[in-house]
């Protein structure tokens, strides 16, 4: 046993302290005096902390006002736009930025400002779908495996895997041959595809929570399973589903393009980022602007979700210091 | 003596595993009456976490449970999950052992609280509630309990937090509360102040408490009666006073002996009991404590019952040898070898 320089042993400072048989002496007031000595009571409410603790995180901050910018501009352009998304400008096609058309025309003279805004409105709106539909089947039957294992679990988990092994381009290129393709079904295909990545993540954290001791507290308080799994350990998990819901955005929008430049996505004259890169592919060389406007929507959106989902994941939690 | 509140009869929990059958209580019986104090003393694996999960009907669904349970007169063990809730945190309330977990960490302490009072009286409305989980607050000595309610759990200490459990488990005025360790989780210095906190909500309720905990020394002032467990067995029960002067058993005698002591004159040292607790799947043949224990004789090899050392009943003692070792006492250390 090492001895501290005063020479007192750890057996000394054991015995100093109080043994319980002398509990009942103890008055409580000094207990409460203790424990409110340096201890700060100013409360504030969750969405004020949640607030504050996502104003510091700069990039996420920058990367909400980006998006909302962009989400504006996708909204209300082409609304604004002298030109309709289909209206051809004969005199001047296959143009680069000009004063008449900041961001050129296409091969058959079509204003690509007013396109390339139409088209991030498809690409926002179906990415959008995608991620409210995974997040919702994701977490129904991620949370029903992890809180009740056994056998649901097996059945919930086996099908996470089956989902997950489908490779997913090549279901779509066959099933979005057949089902020509408005925003909405192939929004909807997408969330067929993409919720496994939410059940698992969900899956886990239930796993992992419903061994917490606040779990049996509300079980031993009476509360039912529903009540357990979606009032009590689900808030828990918001965080997480925030981060990989949001993650799923720029996945979608990604995926989008790939099948619109494919060819088999949302079908022309209906623009979407992927359709206008489709469009122009062959001007890279002479034109590249037609092509490198609508990669940078993608590009910026994708970045910018991606910085967003992370200042969220640390602004939902309200164990998390930052603040 | 008044009909008891809570009546265990023959309880034995059981949980087939993979490496075999684990037999977690064996047998156990008692009683607890309105508004008194059991303490049920036990090293790890002494199954009296079990029993008490076993009472909440809070085991997994693959443990085998066999005896009856009487609360109140009605049978525990039979009712349906629909009427159990409604006893659960209504008329039977527990406190866990580590409160750094058994909060939810995203809600603010009065959010639950008021979810505690109102899961079984949902025609409170949410600011009466509030107001009572407020003075529940105050009742356990948590200061400005009104601003301390929007508060999130980890912005509370680890004593305030077991005070706001406390506060959660007697805020619907149960008949009896279960505190599971409610100390093992907190500094020293602070357990003293948290059983005076459960024994001042317990006096405001009226309620019974059964006290599990590993600290025979933490008993004293607290528990009117004692009951030892060891290797999911009752070993000896009896009035507090009684267990601590004249215990009529090895284990518990081995128990007292190592508790340490701020008033012994004599510097002594702590007297540890040697060896470890049985296992629950290959007991030791015989007395369970027997191979640990000093006193061990042949006969030891056949198992005891529990012996009534008086008329009442009320002090019963698991060994052969429960009325000589009372002799023993007297004849001080010597003997033991």
């Amino acid at each position: 046993m090492s001895e501290t320089p005063s020479g007192m042993s750890p057996e000394d400072v054991v015995d100093d302290a109080p043994p319980g048989s002398i509990a009942a002496d103890v008055p409580s007031d000094a207990a409460v005096l203790a424990e409110r000595e340096g201890m700060n009571i100013t409360s504030r409410s969750f969405g004020r902390q949640t607030w504050d603790r996502f104003r510091r995180h700069r990039l996420a901050l920058i990367a909400a006002i980006v998006l909302a910018l962009l989400a504006t501009a996708f909204i209300v352009g082409p609304w604004l736009s002298p030109y309709g998304f289909s209206e051809r400008d004969v005199l001047n096609m296959r143009s680069g930025p000009t004063a008449e058309h900041p961001f050129g025309t296409d091969t058959i003279g079509r204003d690509l400002m007013v396109r390339t805004f139409l088209g991030g409105r498809f690409s926002l709106r179906i990415a959008l779908i995608v991620a409210l539909l995974t997040t919702l089947i994701g977490t129904v039957i991620g949370a029903i495996g992890g809180y009740f294992g056994g056998t649901v679990d097996t059945i919930v988990n086996q099908t996470i895997n089956l989902f997950l092994i489908i490779p997913a381009l090549v279901v779509l290129l066959v099933v979005g041959v057949r089902f020509a393709a408005s925003p909405n079904s192939i929004a909807f295909l997408l969330a067929i595809l993409l919720w496994p990545t939410i059940a698992r993540v969900v899956r886990g954290l239930f796993l992992q929570y419903k061994e917490q001791e606040f779990v049996l507290a509300a079980k031993a308080a009476g509360a039912r399973a529903p009540r357990i799994m979606f009032r009590h350990i689900l808030p828990n998990t918001f965080g997480p589903i925030v981060v990989n819901a949001t993650l799923l955005i720029g996945v979608a929008i990604i995926l989008e393009s790939t099948l619109s430049f494919l060819g088999v996505g949302v079908q022309p004259p209906t623009p979407t980022l992927g359709n206008l890169i489709e469009e122009s592919k062959g001007q890279l060389d002479s034109k590249p602007s037609a092509v490198l406007i609508p990669g940078g929507f993608i590009v910026a959106i994708t970045l910018c979700v991606n910085f967003l989902g992370d200042g969220l994941r640390d602004a939902l939690d309200p164990t998390s210091r930052k603040g | 003596m008044s009909s008891p509140l809570l009546s265990v009869r023959d309880l034995s929990v059981a949980f087939h595993t993979d490496d075999g059958v684990v037999n977690a209580v064996n047998d156990i019986s008692f009683e607890v009456h309105p508004g008194e104090t059991l303490a049920v003393v036990g090293e790890s694996g002494s199954g009296k976490s079990v029993s008490a999960m076993a009472l909440m009907r809070l085991l997994p669904s693959s443990a085998r449970i066999q005896g009856t349970i009487e609360f109140d007169g009605r049978d525990l063990l039979g009712l349906s999950p629909r009427d159990m809730r409604r006893l659960q945190g209504n008329e039977i309330a527990m406190i866990f052992q580590d409160p750094m977990t058994a909060l939810n960490p995203v809600f603010t302490v009065g959010n639950q609280l008021v979810e505690a009072i109102r899961i079984h009286n949902p025609k409170v409305s949410k600011r009466a509630a509030r107001e009572r989980a407020a003075s529940m607050l105050a009742l356990v000595g948590i200061p400005d309990a009104d601003e301390r309610l929007d508060n999130y759990p980890h912005e509370f200490s680890g004593g305030m937090r077991q005070r706001a459990m406390i506060a959660m488990g007697i805020s619907n005025e149960p008949k009896l509360l279960i505190a599971d360790e409610p100390t093992t989780a907190l500094d020293v210095t602070i357990q003293a102040q948290v059983i005076e906190v459960i024994k001042r909500a317990q006096e405001a309720t009226g309620a019974a408490m059964i006290l599990i905990t590993h600290d025979l020394g933490l008993v004293a002032g607290v528990a009117e009666r004692v009951q030892v467990m060891y290797g999911g067995r009752l070993f000896e029960t009896g009035p507090t006073e009684t267990i601590y002067y004249r215990s009529r058993n090895p284990y518990t005698r081995g128990l007292i002996s190592s508790i340490p002591s701020a008033t012994a004159r004599t510097e002594r040292r702590l007297a540890p009991i040697p060896g470890a607790p049985p296992s629950a799947i290959n007991p030791p043949k015989g007395c369970v404590f027997r191979p640990r224990c000093q006193h061990a004789t042949d006969e030891c090899f056949t198992e005891p019952g529990l012996r009534r050392l008086d008329e009442a009943a009320l002090h019963q003692s698991r060994c052969h040898y429960a009325e000589q070792l009372g002799e023993m006492d007297t004849a001080a250390s010597g003997s033991r070898t």
